[in-house]
């Protein structure tokens, strides 16, 4: 018997729990599968498996998985009733080449040839601090309209401002579904996913809104390009954010290495737009932005060849006061459906 | 013959559901972990978190290692260094215990002296390991507790095997320093000496 063994005899000894025991916890991790979004991989590559950008795990911060197709409710912009790219869109897929009337494309023809990401968002962060904003009442929500992912049909969605209230999502071509009510405080506690989609207490300064965020439950520390890159992705579509919040979040892509500028980035619904791209595992990811209003438009991959893969479009979102007269029956809860 | 860790997790990669799998496969082990290290309370959420990472991460496994339990050590071992005051109340709660509980037969001198020795010993202990760095604990307790070998060890915290024999011996110095300080009698003198 030696040290080594007094250590082992110091063990706690305890059986293997059963099923029982396990299952609260299983309930969480089960949760969290089943609001996978399960579209097609776009890419299976080499022995070691690779991130396809549609069933990314790390796209939606586990606490703060919005809704169960998340990927396709893509959130808005800077102001309210912001509407960007509407009838005057081009086709999904054609280049952003043509003169166009769409937002933004003057603004791409005036950026300087050597301008690095980190310049562009500190400029972007300036701007954006200036916005007006319109703060909402909690028992409000926020509708957001999307496209994506692929470009394929539009996705409404209404989140509770404060979670306080059972949201609808309508992913596109898929049957409506409830967001059940989470407010910070109960994600907090570890109840449940987080639902609310404004958090006016996140701070805006840099480091202190990515601490509060891991603290809710997204995104861990080492603070690289691929975990912020992954999680603001996730989070620009979704959030309500103040303009102090949106140029916190510029501020932090601008101060983490790792992220590039991309000029004529392509949203899903052929907007184009300034790209802030990151590499991970061999994808290029890159998140878009009105180089004008320096609001959010949507997600794409460019693969090898510079070939666009468009994931994601944000059309609109605004505040509404109240959900649509047509809910999805509730089994938990029947006397919530009007038929 | 059932699948292998590596291949329900490829598994899962398309299908999500298959991960259930591997939760229900290793979460006993995970859990008895980290209840031993930072109590019960909080075990139950550290395991859930525990496999919600892993689930987060099931792309990046290298699949070339069938058995997942190294991986899934790591990750609880990441989380609870990020629960030190848990895990420090736990060894606190088991000095207290240590140095409270009473000889089982007060009549009898020699067993109660063994018994008495028996619980400085363990107090001794559970202080060492209280004390130590926390990368040195995990590496102990991974090899003590958890009976990895140093090459899952060095796999589940990410580091060298040259790094998992280091840290275990500087570990096991400073217990063998503590227990020497304790002035014992021949028979931990004996132990010290065995290498």
């Amino acid at each position: 018997m030696n040290d080594l063994d007094l250590i082992t005899e110091l063990r706690p000894e305890m059986p293997l729990a059963g099923p029982a025991q396990l299952a609260h916890a299983r309930e969480r991790v089960m949760a969290a599968v089943a609001s996978e979004p399960r579209a097609p991989r776009l890419v299976a590559a080499g022995p070691h498996r690779r991130r396809a950008a549609a069933a990314d795990p790390g796209r939606w911060p586990r606490r703060l998985a919005m809704s169960a197709v998340a990927a396709s409710a893509v959130a808005a912009g800077v102001a309210i009733a912001l509407v960007l790219g509407s009838a005057s869109a081009p086709p999904a897929g054609r280049p952003s080449g043509a003169p166009s009337s769409h937002p933004g494309s003057s603004g791409l023809q005036t950026l300087p040839a050597r301008l690095t990401a980190a310049q562009w968002l500190s400029s972007a962060a300036t701007a954006t601090r200036q916005q007006a904003f319109v703060v909402p009442r909690p028992d409000q929500y926020v509708y957001t309209e999307g496209a994506g992912p692929y470009g394929t049909g539009k996705s409404r969605t209404w989140q509770s401002v404060d979670g306080s209230r059972a949201g609808l999502n309508e992913p596109a071509g898929l049957l409506p579904g409830r967001l059940p009510p989470c407010t910070v405080a109960q994600t907090e506690a570890g109840t449940c996913a987080l639902k609310a989609a404004y958090l006016p207490q996140m701070p805006a300064r840099p480091q202190a809104m990515f601490d509060y965020l891991t603290r809710l439950g997204g995104p861990a520390p080492p603070l690289t390009a691929i975990v912020l890159g992954k999680d603001l992705a996730g989070l620009l579509p979704a959030l309500y954010l103040t303009p102090a919040q949106r140029a916190g979040m510029f501020q932090l892509m601008a101060q983490t290495p790792g992220f590039r500028l991309v000029r004529h980035a392509v949203d899903a619904l052929g907007r184009s737009g300034v790209g802030i791209a990151w590499q991970d595992a061999g994808l290029t990811m890159v998140i878009i932005f009105n180089p004008q209003t320096y609001s959010y438009m949507g997600e794409s991959l460019l693969r090898a060849g510079g070939h666009w893969q468009p994931f994601t479009a944000l059309v609109r979102m605004k505040i509404v006061s109240k959900l649509p007269p047509h809910q999805p029956f509730d089994p938990s809860n029947p006397s919530s459906s009007d038929h | 013959m059932r699948a292998d860790d590596a291949a329900i997790i490829e598994a899962s990669c398309a299908e999500p559901d298959a991960f259930a799998g591997l939760f229900d496969r290793h979460a006993p082990l995970i859990l008895r972990y980290i209840s031993r290290r930072v109590g019960q309370a909080s075990a139950d959420d550290l395991v859930a978190e525990t496999f919600l990472a892993a689930f987060r991460r099931r792309q990046q496994y290298d699949t070339t290692h069938r058995d997942a339990r190294p991986w899934l050590y790591g990750i609880a071992t990441h989380l609870i260094s990020q629960h030190r005051r848990e895990e420090s109340r736990q060894l606190r709660i088991r000095l207290a215990a240590a140095s409270a509980s009473e000889p089982a037969d007060p009549g009898h001198g020699d067993r109660v002296a063994a018994s008495v020795t028996a619980n400085m010993v363990r107090g001794v202990l559970t202080t060492v390991l209280a004390d130590l760095p926390g990368a040195e604990r995990d590496v102990l307790v991974l090899i003590a507790w958890e009976q990895l070998s140093y090459d899952e060890v060095a796999r589940a915290l990410g580091i060298p095997v040259g790094t998992v024999r280091s840290r275990l011996s500087r570990a096991r110095r400073r217990v063998r320093e503590a227990l020497a300080r304790t002035g014992l009698s021949a028979t931990f003198k004996e132990i010290l000496s065995n290498e």
